[in-house]
């Protein structure tokens, strides 16, 4: 009997140490699970945070590039007004203000979203409730205020929802939940630069265009000094141009009349250049956007990110601010 | 782009590239006050686009479109018969009309 019980107890015992091995082997794998859940959320949070930084902080720069198009438009029609004597009234001042107002909004709300990167950048390391809730909220305001390059392709209109909602994402301090927040967000602003993409590589041709005229004029009008397109030529002897005051029938004369073709060769060239350096900009900043977009997509549904890479490069966008 | 910008932005870029020409082409101040002010017209229609920035798939917008790709033909045709300002006052102000009308559909 004593020994029938110590048998069971044995038996007990060993499908105890069965029953807490096989528990133990059950949490390990739990453990397992949740940790490689957790590395891949923060492997996806971190690629998407050096997206969504890089793409804002581009994104600040291309806006600041084009208000100064705008500034620089402005001055132009003045300059214009002065040589040719267009009409450029108080009224007309106004319209190309109200362009540049719209696009310096576009830059504010370049600017918060760069805030907001810096915040979710943090969140991914450390804590930052504080700063993403600032910069949310401030992008919200944005968001709100903003409106289209004026009418026309209505913002879509999970913008305006999505800066209320954004708000809310200092407490939820989780990145998952955090980037299901700025989802809608993300998605609006890039829909946004989309839609009007078109526009500002309009504002950009024509202030080129009348840039352009206007140098063109000055060529003419023998406003220009050209000598300086022999400096390539010059410049690895040690040699300058003369400092000569052309007078009609004299080699110098032919020299200037030489070199204003080619000054206007160096205009159309350059000209068309700069107007496809633009485009370039344009469409890799599109990119940028987009692929910002799908990572905290992915982030958000917990879907496979495409792609945890390197962010897109926006050396095209860096290029063109570059020159202005 | 809208279709509706872009037949804007063409106008608006063909006079500022040939309106020093267009001026020095014209005989009389009023023929030169009358280009001035087309051009003016013109600008103001394009910055009234961009800021408005309409759908054009309407139909009144698409039939206007029409009009302005053949006057942008008329008035490229035009800048080698500078000869006839008179004319060619007359080529400008009838695409810059169109382009106001245009202009004005937006919003």
């Amino acid at each position: 009997m004593i020994l029938k019980e110590e048998t069971e107890m044995a038996t007990i015992g060993v499908g105890s140490r069965r029953l807490r091995a096989k528990a133990l082997r059950g949490l390990c794998l739990f453990l397992c699970f949740g940790l490689l859940s957790a590395c891949k959320t923060s492997d996806d949070a971190k690629a998407a945070a050096s997206q969504m930084a890089t793409t804002a902080q581009d994104l600040v720069a291309y806006y600041s590039a084009l208000a100064t198009v705008m500034e620089n438009t402005i001055k132009l029609e003045q300059l214009q007004s002065a040589l040719l004597g267009t009409t450029f009234e108080a009224q007309d001042l106004a319209q190309l203000q109200q362009t540049e107002e719209e696009i310096q909004k576009r830059s504010n709300l370049a600017k918060s979203l760069q805030s907001l990167s810096a915040g979710l950048t943090k969140l991914t390391g450390s804590t930052a409730a504080t700063d993403v809730s600032t910069a949310a909220n401030k992008l919200g305001t944005e968001l709100v205020t903003i409106k289209e390059l004026p009418k026309g392709p209505p913002l879509p209109a999970a913008l305006g929802e999505a800066g209320q909602a954004i708000t809310r994402l200092a407490q939820e301090h989780d990145e998952r939940k955090a980037a299901a927040l700025m989802d809608g967000t993300i998605t609006a602003v890039s829909k946004m630069f989309t839609a009007e993409k078109p526009v500002c590589q309009s504002l950009y041709t024509t202030y080129f265009v009348l840039a352009d005229s206007l140098a063109e004029e000055s060529i003419k009008r023998n406003w220009v000094e050209e000598t300086g397109l022999l400096t390539p030529a010059l410049q690895p002897f040690g040699l300058s141009p003369a400092a000569v005051t052309p007078a009609a029938g004299t080699p110098a004369q032919d020299l200037s009349t030489v070199l204003s073709k080619y000054a206007q060769q160096q205009l159309a060239t350059q000209a068309a250049a700069q107007e496809a350096a633009q485009q370039k900009a344009s469409e890799g900043m599109d990119q940028a956007l987009q692929e910002m977009q799908k990572r905290i997509h992915a982030l958000a549904t917990g879907s496979a990110m495409p792609s945890r890479g390197s962010p897109v490069s926006l050396a095209d966008v860096e290029a063109w601010v570059s020159k202005l | 782009m809208g279709n509706a910008l872009l037949a804007l932005q063409n106008q608006y870029i063909f006079l500022t590239q040939n309106l020093s020409m267009l001026l020095a082409a014209c005989q009389t101040q009023d023929q030169r006050d009358a280009i001035q002010s087309q051009y003016v017209a013109c600008r103001r229609s394009y910055f009234n686009c961009v800021n408005k920035l309409f759908h054009d798939d309407d139909p009144a917008v698409v039939n206007l479109v029409g009009q302005m790709k053949k006057e942008q033909t008329a008035l490229e045709k035009m800048v080698n018969e500078l000869n006839d300002i008179a004319k060619a006052i007359n080529v400008i102000t009838q695409a810059v009309q169109i382009g106001a009308k245009l202009a004005s559909l937006a919003g």
